[in-house]
């Protein structure tokens, strides 16, 4: 009996062990660790409402005929199309299908979510597709994540097959049959073989500066590849943007020609067509969105010297010369323009010397990220080899040293509290901000700040000349500097006064130390910001109080009056109505009261108070001005701050009470709860909070 | 709305222009078996054959397209010639006329006027029959057939009303043209016809094959002995995503009744047999120049509204009334810089507050724009049906005023226009105003100052970022912001206001018609992005963003390191230099001297000194995209 006993309780664990195996197997969360939770606890699309997707032909603005199919691709419109099948995705060779195609509820944008396979294993991939009627564009979005808890590097592939040879694929900038794209190039345009077709293609596939360029390949011109290849980290989202348009037969391919046919199509242009969640995630185009920290000190550092960086010092000569082994230096010494400095050896990270003539002067990278250039001077600078043996060096004859990483690589002193990066591509940190103050002028007024009111200061790629400022407040400001010359306390070199037209870019602390927000959606949040700000045109942002005393809307109907502090949202939705911006704007305002006005302002210009100046801002320039914290009574702030506190009530039906009683303030709750959800310890507050939130929506 | 948008943004300007100078007429001893390819700005392609027939080209849409019969026979070409010079080039129109016969038709004479008209992306037709010689009257049935290579889906008036079944012979009394509609499964574009007036004139009976590919236009008509009858059709190949939109297709052809731009003579305009008379206005009044107008040219895009030979009430697009506004109506404005009085002779158009309280704004014939309450004594308008309307500007829309001769002369003593964001555009002088340096002026390198009359051209652009494109008259380019010190302006009757810069939204010279904003938004990377070397000011220093100073490197010497090697180079003896694709920190350039020396290398120098007529600048060498000293010869 005992040894029924026996068998009986191990058949029982036997099955508790097969259910816990077949649940292992059929959730790939499970098997893949936190990197899954990670990655679902972010999403990256707030939610949004979708339906089936009736797919079918549409003709835009231009009387292009488009048609997509359930899996994305493009398919023929009749006999006279080039392509036929369009931009199929490919994911490690593999085609991409699609369960069910859905699309938004307006209709607007398919939305296509991958079907699991075998070369996806861990993989999320979705593709948004979108026409752009009145530009003719279709617009692409392939969106990554990674589900598991290791790096994934996945190849991607957009196909395209066309009926009958096409004649020649020519880039951006007039070459044909290229097979990579070059500097300034961002696509391609495609001419049809046959006469029989009377428009080419024009494939937008990242922007002019992306460092994610795809490799090109043709099969006998029947059918055209773009290919890249992209890495994931455990948990990251991804986003791939392109682009496709048709265009009439050009009759000439000189450069003035091909920018005409591919300005609609540029990936700069479309952002404001793609999500806010996803438009910091696109990773084949840099913009003013996507850079920050050191990343926008761009000009030089040591990965650019093409030397892998490894557990040893790496003496480089050539391209394909590299010794490993250990560099010592009694005594280095430069010579810059900012004077004279000893450097302490153990601080350097790489030397680059003048390669037996063929550079002039030397460069010395900092391992804090300081850069300084000039004639150096040096004393017992070895390098000893792994293998056994010796060499001096001699900076003339030296072409690059490049040191092992340290502990404390990319770490700044102290003392530092910000990078300056001139035009010629040095690098000093300043020591001391008190008293570094800079103006500058907008299109709107003067604006005044100090280095301790800003996160970062440096040309984007859109505006190659003036300088995009973020504050630490969330402001974002484009300006063109005034003054002469800036005093600095530049470390080693002690107090410079640097031309201002030398300056390129500035790197404060506090933009290299802060970490992402996360709001309650699970994804990255923008800074909360609780004054009212302006959002402007060139992705800026303005920080200020509207002034003007009253608005005055003029509706279908009548003329109504807004004072500045009872709207909550006003949107020039002048784009979305096709109308002529320059001519005039219509607004729609959302009042904190409720109820929700449409029409065109009585005044040319927005008046506003920022940083302490009068500034006027033309209403065509004026994209959205928002006032995120209503003007709140003292009886409403209290009764606010009660139910926040009643949330973490012991009693549940307080809680729930409480839920519900903070619903019901609607949206003029809305700042203070996000300030909450951030800074509130009590995780079943912050739990209550995020629901809140959730169920306000954007 | 097809090409429709980009089409018509062009149409406001083209349909009452004035015409280039003409191509040299060319006879054909031979008329060709088939013309050149043509491709439309749409790039829509047609292909006329020896007989005036049509086709389209390789895409094979039209096996062919207006065949010409007479009483059963085809007409046949005896010899022609070209109006366009004997060839069409890209972007140009072609014109050709045939001359011909037809079969058992003695006496009477054919001509074909072909004119293909690149820019609204269409083919005109005037075929006329000339019984000059003949002694008897003669009755003709003339067929014009149009051959499809596959199945059409539906045939459409242009009041949208399908056309089939029993009663097809005849197109809608309201129907001027006929839409020939595909699926758009097919991938074929669909064509537009346009054949008959709305007036009582001669309309077309029209047949089809039962397989839905062959259409045929009859006329029965009679030409009088020692006479002539024509007849004037378009045909046009569009995209259409339905049936309604062939509306907008046809607006850059036939509008409120009238032809615009026919290219017909004022003789043949008198028999055309399928329009009025009427409908072929006599260009009479030649405007001064509507191009100068450019506020009001700029206004009216949006409504696609266009100017003719009658005032017009616009209501909606689908609803527009013309007539004749009351000669002694007078309007008192009152601007943001004072009231001003005009009578009605004095304005172009009236836009009124809409029914939603906009500030109206009066465009003068003059160029200038008064922008704010209006006061209006006797403003009312007779219609073409004799009903007297008093218009109240509140609830105006747009008021249109017939062209007249002197619309675009600006006012006496105007040097530029300057336009504000009130809506204002006033007339002012800057040549020989006291008071320079009027305008101060803000760049990337810092601040400038020059007067108004140093102004070409100056535009409030939103591109990637807000900011003023300023062109100078020294040939200067500049994205500029402006301060708001206060800028005085001498109106161009003497008078004197200020204004804060920031209220400006233009300003370009009176006469300059080349106000095309040359960056927009693309990077110049090269001079050739700026337009001709020969209008480029010399010398001239191309600049990231797309700057251009007019100035000359004023340093004693540049340092060029090419392989560990400096060269020491007078920028006197630069003939040239352009900036190449980077490679590594500093920008690479090449170099070509005045010897006929071509060196590469990257400069020493961090900056350069650029000194231009108002100041010496320091520019970082990594904005610096060419530079021009010389000329190249």
């Amino acid at each position: 009996m005992k040894w029924m006993q026996v068998n009986r309780i191990k058949q029982v664990l036997l099955l508790l062990l097969g259910v816990f195996l077949v649940g292992a197997l059929t959730k790939p969360d499970l098997a893949y660790g936190q990197g899954a939770a990670a990655a679902r606890k972010k999403k990256p699309v707030k939610a949004e409402r979708l339906v089936p997707a009736a797919m079918g032909i549409r003709t835009d603005k231009l009387g292009n005929s488009w048609n997509v199919e359930q899996n994305g691709n493009l398919s023929r419109v009749g006999n006279n199309m080039m392509v036929n099948s369009g931009l199929s995705l490919y994911i490690n060779n593999q085609q991409f299908y699609t369960y069910q195609p859905m699309m938004t509820a307006d209709g607007a944008e398919y939305v296509l979510h991958s079907r699991q396979s075998s070369a996806m294993m861990g993989l999320q991939v979705v593709r948004r597709i979108r026409l752009l009627e009145k530009q003719g564009v279709m617009r692409y979005l392939e969106i990554l994540t990674n589900t598991t808890s290791n790096p994934l590097t996945v190849n991607l592939s957009l196909r395209t097959n066309f009926s009958g040879n096409y004649k020649t694929h020519i880039t951006n900038d007039g070459r044909s049959n290229a097979v990579l794209l070059g500097a300034r190039e961002s696509g391609l345009l495609v001419m049809p073989g046959s006469n029989q077709v009377n428009r080419a293609f024009v494939f937008s596939l990242c922007s002019e500066k992306s460092t994610l360029k795809p490799s090109i390949s043709s099969q006998n011109k029947y059918a055209l590849n773009f290919q890249y290849s992209v890495t994931l980290a455990a948990g990251q989202t991804v986003v791939l943007a392109h682009a496709v348009s048709q265009v009439p037969l050009p009759h000439s391919f000189e450069r003035k020609t091909m920018r005409r046919l591919f300005r609609p199509v540029a990936l700069a242009r479309l952002q404001s067509f793609i999500p806010n969640e996803l438009r910091k995630l696109v990773i084949n185009y840099s913009g003013a969105a996507s850079l920050e920290g050191l990343a926008l000190m761009g000009m030089t550092d040591v990965a650019s010297l093409g030397v892998d960086r490894s557990s040893r010092d790496t003496l480089a000569m050539g391209e394909k010369t590299r010794l490993l082994g250990k560099a010592s230096c009694s005594l280095l010494k430069i010579q810059t323009v900012y004077g004279a400095a000893q450097i302490p050896f153990a601080k350097v990270a790489a030397i680059v010397g003048g390669n037996r003539g063929r550079r002039e002067g030397a460069r010395v990278f900092l391992r804090d990220g300081q850069v300084f250039s000039g004639a150096l001077q040096v004393k017992a600078l070895r390098f000893a080899m792994a293998g056994g043996g010796s060499m001096n060096l001699d900076v003339e004859k030296l072409d690059r040293l490049v040191m092992a990483k340290s502990a404390n690589e990319g770490k700044w002193e102290k003392t530092t509290v910000a990078m300056m990066e001139t035009y010629a591509g040095d690098r000093l940190a300043l020591s001391d901000g008190a008293g570094l103050d800079f103006s500058g002028m907008t299109p709107w007024g003067a604006l005044h700040f100090a280095l301790k009111d800003i996160l970062w200061m440096a040309p984007q790629e859109d505006e190659l000349v003036g300088h995009f400022v973020e504050f630490k407040n969330g402001a974002r400001n484009f300006v063109y500097l005034l003054g002469d010359e800036l005093k600095v306390d530049a470390g080693f070199f002690g107090k410079q006064a640097v031309k201002l037209h030398e300056l390129r870019a500035v790197v404060t602390r506090a933009s290299v130390e802060r970490k992402p927000a996360e709001d309650a959606s699970g994804g990255d949040a923008e800074v909360v910001i609780l004054q009212p700000y302006l959002k402007a045109g060139g992705n800026q942002l303005i920080i200020g109080k509207a002034t003007d005393e009253q608005l005055k809307v003029m509706t279908s109907t009548e003329v109504v009056q807004l004072r500045p502090e009872e709207i909550r949202v006003m949107k020039n939705i002048s784009d979305e109505l096709d109308l002529d911006r320059e001519a005039d704007c219509v607004f729609r305002f959302e009042l904190w009261g409720g109820g929700v006005v449409t029409g065109y302002l009585s005044e040319s210009f927005l008046s506003m108070k920022v940083r302490g100046e009068d500034w006027r801002v033309p209403l065509r320039d004026v994209q959205e001005l928002v006032t995120p914290v209503p003007q709140l009574g003292e009886t409403v702030r209290k009764d606010l701050a009660r139910l926040i506190r009643q949330m973490g009530s012991v009693e549940w039906q307080v809680r729930e009470r409480a839920t519900e009683d903070l619903l019901e303030f609607g949206y003029m709750a809305k700042s203070i709860l996000q300030q909450e959800y951030q800074s509130n310890g009590d995780p079943e507050i912050r739990r209550r909070v995020g629901q809140v939130l959730a169920r306000l929506g954007p | 709305m097809i090409g429709a948008c980009t089409l018509l943004s062009a149409w406001g300007e083209d349909a009452v222009g004035e015409v280039a100078g003409k191509p040299a007429k060319i006879s054909l001893q031979d008329v060709p078996k088939q013309f050149e390819l043509w491709a439309d700005r749409l790039g829509f392609q047609w292909q006329l054959t020896q007989s005036g027939a049509l086709q389209s080209g390789p895409q094979s849409y039209f096996q062919s397209a207006m065949v010409l019969s007479l009483n059963g026979k085809d007409f046949k070409t005896t010899g022609g010639e070209r109006l366009d010079g004997g060839e069409v080039k890209v972007k140009q129109d072609g014109r050709v006329v045939l001359f011909g016969v037809a079969e058992g038709l003695q006496g009477l004479e054919v001509t074909r006027d072909i004119w293909f008209d690149h820019q609204r992306g269409g083919v005109r037709y005037l075929d006329s029959f000339s019984n000059k010689k003949g002694k008897k009257a003669l009755r003709l049935s003339v067929q014009i057939k149009t051959l499809f290579r596959s199945t059409w889906q539906d045939l459409h008036g242009s009041s949208g009303k399908m056309i089939g079944g029993k009663d097809s012979s005849h197109l809608g009394s309201r129907d001027h043209a006929l839409l020939v509609k595909y699926s758009r499964t097919d991938g074929r574009p669909d064509t537009v016809i346009l054949v008959a007036g709305d007036d009582e004139v001669k309309r077309p009976k029209l047949s089809f094959s039962s397989n839905h590919r062959e259409l045929t236009f009859t006329y029965d008509l009679q030409v009088p002995a020692g006479g002539e009858v024509a007849l004037l059709h378009w045909i046009m190949q569009r995209n259409l995503a339905a049936p309604d939109e062939v509306e907008q297709v046809l607006r850059p052809f036939y509008l409120r009744r009238r032809l615009l731009r026919p290219e017909v003579d004022r003789g043949l305009a008198k028999v055309v047999a399928n329009f009025a008379e009427a409908a072929l206005p006599e260009h009479s009044v030649q405007p001064y120049s509507l191009e100068s107008l450019v506020a009001l040219q700029k206004a009216l895009r949006p409504y696609r509204a266009q100017r003719l030979w009658e005032d017009v009430l616009w209501i909606t697009q689908e609803n527009q009334l013309a007539g004749m506004v009351n000669e002694k109506a007078s309007l008192k404005v009152e601007t943001a810089y004072g009231e001003r009085e005009v009578t009605i002779a004095e304005v172009a158009a009236i836009q009124g507050g809409g029914g939603v309280g906009r500030t109206p704004r009066v465009f003068l014939r003059d160029g200038q724009v008064l922008a704010g309450d209006l006061v209006t004594q006797g403003l009312s308008m007779v219609s073409g049906d004799g009903w007297d309307m008093q218009l109240k500007v509140p609830d105006l829309t747009l008021l249109l005023l017939q062209l007249r001769e002197v619309d675009g002369k600006a006012p006496a003593g105007t040097d530029a226009f300057v336009a504000l964001r009130s809506g204002d555009v006033m007339a002012v002088k800057t040549d020989g105003v006291e008071g320079d340096d009027a305008l101060e002026i803000l760049t990337a390198w810092g601040r400038d100052r020059l007067s108004l009359g140093e102004v070409q051209l100056m535009r409030y652009t939103t591109g990637s970022v807000p900011k003023y494109r300023l062109h100078r008259k020294d040939g200067s380019w500049l994205s500029v912001f402006l301060t708001d010190a206060d800028l005085q302006l001498t109106l161009a009757g003497g008078r004197e206001i200020q204004v804060n810069p920031r209220e400006l939204i233009g300003i370009w010279r009176e006469g300059d018609l080349s106000l095309e904003d040359k960056a927009d938004g693309d990077e110049w990377l090269d001079f050739e992005d700026i337009g001709e070397r020969s209008a480029l000011p010399i010398p001239s220093c191309l600049l990231a963003g797309s700057n251009l100073l007019q100035g000359e490197i004023s340093m004693q010497v540049l340092h060029l390191v090419s392989g560990g090697a400096v060269t020491k180079i007078n920028p006197a003896e630069i003939v040239s230099m352009q900036r190449l694709q980077d490679q590594g920190l500093m920008p690479l350039f090449a170099l070509e001297l005045s010897g006929g020396n071509h060196l590469k290398g990257s400069l020493r120098e961090r900056s350069l000194s650029i000194k231009t007529p108002s100041r010496t600048w320091d520019i970082p060498v990594q904005h610096l995209v060419a530079y021009l000293n010389k000329e190249v010869k």
